[in-house]
């Protein structure tokens, strides 16, 4: 599934961007407290330099050609520190470099050196030298790299749990989605086919009634010619009675038993047909809608002249979309318009479409009988028709309507005043695989 | 010949007891004066067809045809037409399928499994003679050769 390798791609992106910021996290965190630390040290021993180097220079103002010779005093001054101060080494070199006094003490590599001159009214007379360890910088950066490498970890295995987190709950929302889904199809799938076996089990107890109601019609007609031919047998009104019940009773029961079976039967071919409707597999393929519509008008010629109708059909959209279902749903729309049109007036037809962002509406207006506003919702059900009953349908011609547009994802809807005229509108989503405007 | 019963049998298997009359009245009345065996299950008519369950041993000829509705219990008339033409000692024998559906789908798939006619029952009743009638008429011709 795409969903699965979507998701293993959001995992690999976010473990990557985890790893990262945990490799800065343990990184950074060393290498700025080092630096930090460095930088103070640096500042402190320039600080440290230029302070004996101003306390030296009193001794050498006092004594300037002697100033040199004077060893314990000059020991005694590098000795003289600030309490709690690192363990470092302080070397005071003539002008020259040789050594002139030292206060030593014992420094494991790695080493940092800061000087600061020395001078006699203004000029050198040679330099103080301080020298410290970087060795308990580097152990101390040390452990914190290791809090840093702690603390990245965690980074890491936070950033990696929460995306998994999130997309474990999106994946449950929507398996939740993609069983609602399938459950939806599955009862949806479940009418069709019950729709499917009723109307075909219905069938076969009606091929007996029809059947045996005419094996009925073909005895009686036997038993007719038979009581012609031979004497009769009942006198008076016995064989009056026998007359009546062999030649209308029993005749007119089976015209009943006929004409209801037929009925019974067309029903069931409705029904038959609806759940065939939900069945058939759709070929979406570029339809131009204006064409169709303008092929349809012309079948409908005789009628439309019939009401001296005038047509006026608007610009309309190519869709991608089954054909052969848009035409039946045009096709019935525009029926229906042309066969309610009212007898007492010329008649206007108009067809014309609106395209949104995601769907086309399309509108059939026409200046018929119209239907009442309480009969508006049953023009779509099954066997229902409204209004007078003057023109020939076997109401499921909406009931087709409605079912064929579910089936490409749209909705049809209608407006009427009874007397005036009707508008059907039905739309055509564009927004996925059945149906898009051609640009 | 109407009135010489013929040595070759047809097997009906329908399971309602109405439509089997009527086929039977409809198929005498055009003429078919052939031995009809009527079996109620698909179960039943694969048993007759192959001499296997209670008719293990039967002596008596295979069918001539096999008129076959699609609704049958235990094996459906689909599952019947697959067995039979799936099996030389039966693929000879042909198969008219007798059915209410008009199905496009399923008619070519009777086809599919090799069935040789697919009549629909329809429910007018002139038509259903005629559908049996044509097939009677159907059955006298095909069934000359082997009369010889």
């Amino acid at each position: 599934m795409s969903d699965d390798s979507n998701n293993t791609n959001l995992i690999r992106i976010t473990t990557g961007i985890a790893a990262t910021v945990a490799a800065a996290v343990a990184l950074i965190m060393p290498l700025g407290y080092f630096a930090v630390s460095y930088q103070y040290m640096v500042g402190s021993l320039e600080t440290e330099s230029e302070v004996s180097a101003y306390n030296i220079s009193k001794v050498i103002s006092a004594n300037p050609e002697l100033w040199r010779y004077e060893e314990v005093r000059l020991e005694e001054l590098l000795a003289r520190r600030k309490p709690g101060s690192q363990n470092e080494v302080r070397r005071i070199l003539d002008e020259r470099g040789n050594l002139v006094a030292e206060r030593v003490g014992t420094l494991t590599p790695p080493i940092i050196k800061r000087s600061y001159p020395l001078k006699d009214a203004g000029a050198d007379v040679g330099r103080i030298e301080i020298s410290r360890s970087l060795n308990p910088i580097l152990i101390r950066s040390i452990f914190v790299s290791f809090l840093g490498i702690a603390l990245g970890t965690t980074v890491f295995i936070t950033l990696r749990i929460l995306p998994r987190r999130a997309i474990n709950e999106l994946k449950h929302a929507e398996e939740k989605l993609h069983r609602y889904a399938r459950e939806l199809t599955e009862s949806n799938e479940d009418l069709k086919n019950f729709a499917y076996i009723v109307s075909h089990d219905l069938r076969a107890p009606l091929v007996n009634i029809k059947g045996f109601a005419g094996e009925l019609s073909a005895g009686l007609a036997e038993l007719q010619v038979l009581k012609k031919k031979c004497v009769c047998r009942y006198e008076g009104n016995d064989g009056e009675r026998a007359d009546e019940i062999l030649g209308t009773d029993v005749p007119e029961a089976l015209d009943f038993i006929n004409s209801s079976v037929k009925r019974m039967d067309a029903l069931i071919n409705s029904i038959l047909k609806l759940s065939r409707l939900g069945h058939r597999e759709l070929k979406p393929e570029p339809v131009a809608t204006q064409e169709m519509v303008t092929t349809i008008l012309k079948t409908l010629t005789h009628q439309l002249e019939q009401h001296g109708t005038e047509v006026v059909v608007g610009a309309l959209p190519e869709l991608v979309a089954d054909r052969t279902t848009l035409e039946q749903i045009m096709g019935n729309l525009l029926d229906n318009a042309v066969k309610y049109l009212g007898p007492d007036r010329s008649g206007r037809l108009e067809i014309f479409a609106e395209s949104g962002a995601d769907e086309v509406v399309f509108h059939v207006r026409d200046n018929g009988c119209g239907i009442a506003r309480e009969d508006i919702h049953k023009v779509f059900e099954i066997f229902r028709r409204a209004g007078k009953q003057d023109v020939q349908g076997d109401g499921m011609g909406l009931a087709y309507v409605k079912t064929l547009i579910r089936r490409l994802g749209g909705r049809i809807w209608c407006e009427s005043e009874l007397g005036s005229g009707t508008t059907f509108s039905f739309s055509i989503p564009l927004g996925n695989a059945r149906a898009h405007i051609v640009p | 010949m109407m009135d010489r019963p013929l040595p070759v049998t047809i097997l009906l298997a329908e399971d309602d007891a109405g439509h089997a009359l009527l086929i039977e009245k409809n198929l005498r009345r055009s003429g078919v004066s052939n031995k009809i065996l009527r079996v109620d299950n698909g179960r039943e008519a694969v048993d007759f067809l192959f001499k296997e369950g209670r008719y293990a041993g039967d002596p008596s000829p295979s069918p001539f045809l096999v008129l076959l509705d699609l609704n049958l219990p235990e094996l459906d008339g689909g599952q019947v037409l697959r067995l039979i033409k799936g099996d030389v000692r039966t693929r000879h024998i042909p198969v008219v399928v007798l059915t209410t559906t008009d199905n496009p789908q399923e008619v070519a798939k009777c086809y599919e499994l090799g069935c040789n006619v697919y009549v629909t029952k329809p429910v007018d009743y002139e038509q259903f003679s005629e559908a049996i009638r044509n097939l009677g008429l159907f059955l006298s011709i095909v069934k000359i050769p082997e009369d010889e």
